[in-house]
């Protein structure tokens, strides 16, 4: 996994295949310290992610909540039809933004 | 056992899956994608492959995160059906467990957690949740869209249900017809037995006969010597130059699987998960493949071994077989125990009998007449301790009117002494 931290403040995390109830607290520790108050984007590009279980999901609700205390948003770039249709389900497709 | 259950049983064989994983967050994974490779296998879509895969995460995961210390040293179970119609999976925990809600509703879009059982409840058809102390099962169930088709079994799915059908019944009418074969057998030994007293060739014939009705490719039959110390070989089948087993001590147990037997008085089999020590004898005769060693008794007296092998690993002697194995060995251990009461009370004769003439003998070199010898008058008896004795006298007129008396006693008594 891969993260990119740009001189705006946005993070861009790539290279994640999973998210899931082993890793996720992982991940998180590994966000947490990036995610400056003036950081105002992360990108997760999810082309890679093969699975992703609540745990997960939750992880991405507990940015999402750090974000939208500074006006920042997280974008969910590339998720599969599966991943895409989970967010769906769960209506997580209100807070993130998804792109192709 | 009943057609219905026969074929059951072959079916439940190609169609589920059982796994245990220990109870970690870190083995989820894999426990899932084993299952989900299962299932792709079997050419589920790939829709209801990632709703698998995901539902059973969720239901492993939360398996593992509600175990206590205690529950986390048992595994979680896996198990996964594959029906007629529907995908079933069986996970087992040893958490405390919980109520399953009347109605699982999703959390507030922003809570973290909670969505679990929806999750759970969203993939599936149908979920039960058995609660039990100390073990709790979740079962669930979704319809394969592929199973729709089957309402109408087609040509081939007939065919093979009727194959396995046709399967189940040879078996049973394979089993029937053994059954008779071996009744028909024993009644056919019974009645040679008066005329036949070879033991041996006896033995050879009832083995060969069990080989064949088994399906065996060999055979050993080993005899406990009289003195319960050794395990002698009586039968190496099939006959040919090689097949020498060495007379096994029992004190001695260095690897031998009849040994094993006869000490603990009951079957083991071997087979590719239970090889033959690498010291065992039997090597010799079942190198790879498999087999059974029974022990046989005859009113709790241990009477020997026999061992029934296979020369193909996956050819397993079935339930029916191994009847046949017990009926005939422990007819043929019957046979044994009584040939041996048979020369035992044969032997005790003949040795009265050799007994009464070797006395008849001893007797016969005493005089039977003692010479006149006026004015004494002289008369002997002879009374030995045993059956024949060592004592011995003479009585020798000299011809100048005297007489020669002769006394003579061995040490000792019975025949050594007779014959001293």
């Amino acid at each position: 996994m891969n993260l990119l931290a740009a001189s705006d403040g946005s993070l861009r995390v790539t290279g994640l295949d999973r998210l899931s109830a082993s890793n996720c607290a992982e991940f998180k520790e590994m966000i947490k310290p990036r995610l400056t108050d003036d950081c105002r984007l992360v990108e997760l590009d999810c082309a890679s992610l093969r699975f992703i279980d609540s745990d997960g999901l939750g992880t991405l609700i507990n940015i999402h909540k750090r974000l939208a205390q500074q006006e920042g948003k997280l974008r969910l770039c590339q998720p599969s039809p599966m991943v895409r249709q989970l967010l769906r389900m769960l209506h997580f497709d209100e807070l993130f933004e998804l792109t192709p | 056992m009943n057609l219905a259950a026969a074929s059951a049983m072959r079916r439940e064989h190609r169609t589920s899956l059982r796994l245990e994983m220990a109870c970690e967050l870190s083995a989820v994974r894999a426990a899932t994608l084993a299952v989900r490779d299962w299932l792709a296998e079997k050419s589920l879509p790939e829709t209801e492959l990632d709703g698998w895969e995901l539902a059973l995460a969720e239901a492993a995961t939360n398996a593992v995160k509600y175990a206590d210390a205690g529950a986390r040293q048992l595994p979680v179970t896996i198990e996964v059906l594959w029906g007629e119609r529907e995908v079933e999976a069986r996970i087992s925990d040893h958490t405390a467990g919980f109520e399953w809600p009347e109605k699982v509703d999703l959390p507030d879009v922003d809570a973290e957690g909670g969505r679990g059982l929806f999750l759970i409840q969203s993939l599936t058809d149908e979920v039960v949740y058995l609660r039990h102390a100390g073990q709790n099962i979740m079962i669930l169930r979704r319809v394969r869209s592929t199973a729709a088709k089957e309402t109408l079994p087609d040509v081939s799915q007939l065919q093979n249900r009727l194959a396995d059908t046709e399967a189940a019944l040879m078996d049973m009418t394979a089993e029937l017809s053994s059954s008779y074969e071996s009744l028909v057998a024993l009644f056919r030994y019974s009645a040679e037995l008066g005329a036949n007293t070879n033991l041996k060739e006896f033995a050879n014939r009832l083995l060969k006969d069990l080989m064949r009705l088994s399906e065996a490719d060999c055979a050993v039959l080993r005899l406990l010597s009289p003195d319960g110390k050794k395990m002698e070989t009586l039968l190496v089948l099939p006959e040919n130059g090689n097949t020498f087993l060495p007379t096994l001590v029992l004190a001695d147990t260095v690897g031998s699987v009849e040994i094993k037997t006869a000490l603990n008085r009951q079957d083991f089999w071997f087979g590719p998960e239970e090889p033959l020590a690498v010291e065992d004898p039997l090597r010799v005769i079942v190198p790879a493949g498999n087999g059974i060693c029974h022990a046989i008794f005859v009113a709790n007296q241990l009477v020997g071994t026999a061992t029934l092998g296979r020369l193909m690993a996956d050819k397993v002697f079935t339930a029916a077989q191994v009847n046949l194995l017990h009926t005939f060995t422990d007819f043929l251990a019957i046979q044994i125990v009584n040939a041996r009461l048979m020369t035992e009370r044969t032997d005790a004769h003949v040795t009265r009998r050799e007994l009464q003439i070797a006395a008849d003998i001893q007797r016969s070199l005493l005089p039977s007449k003692i010479p006149a010898c006026r004015p004494f008058e002289v008369s002997a008896v002879c009374q030995s301790a045993l059956q024949v004795g060592g004592d011995f006298y003479d009585i020798i007129p000299t011809g100048d009117g005297a007489l020669l008396m002769i006394i003579a006693d061995v040490m000792g008594k019975g025949v050594p002494a007779a014959l001293r």
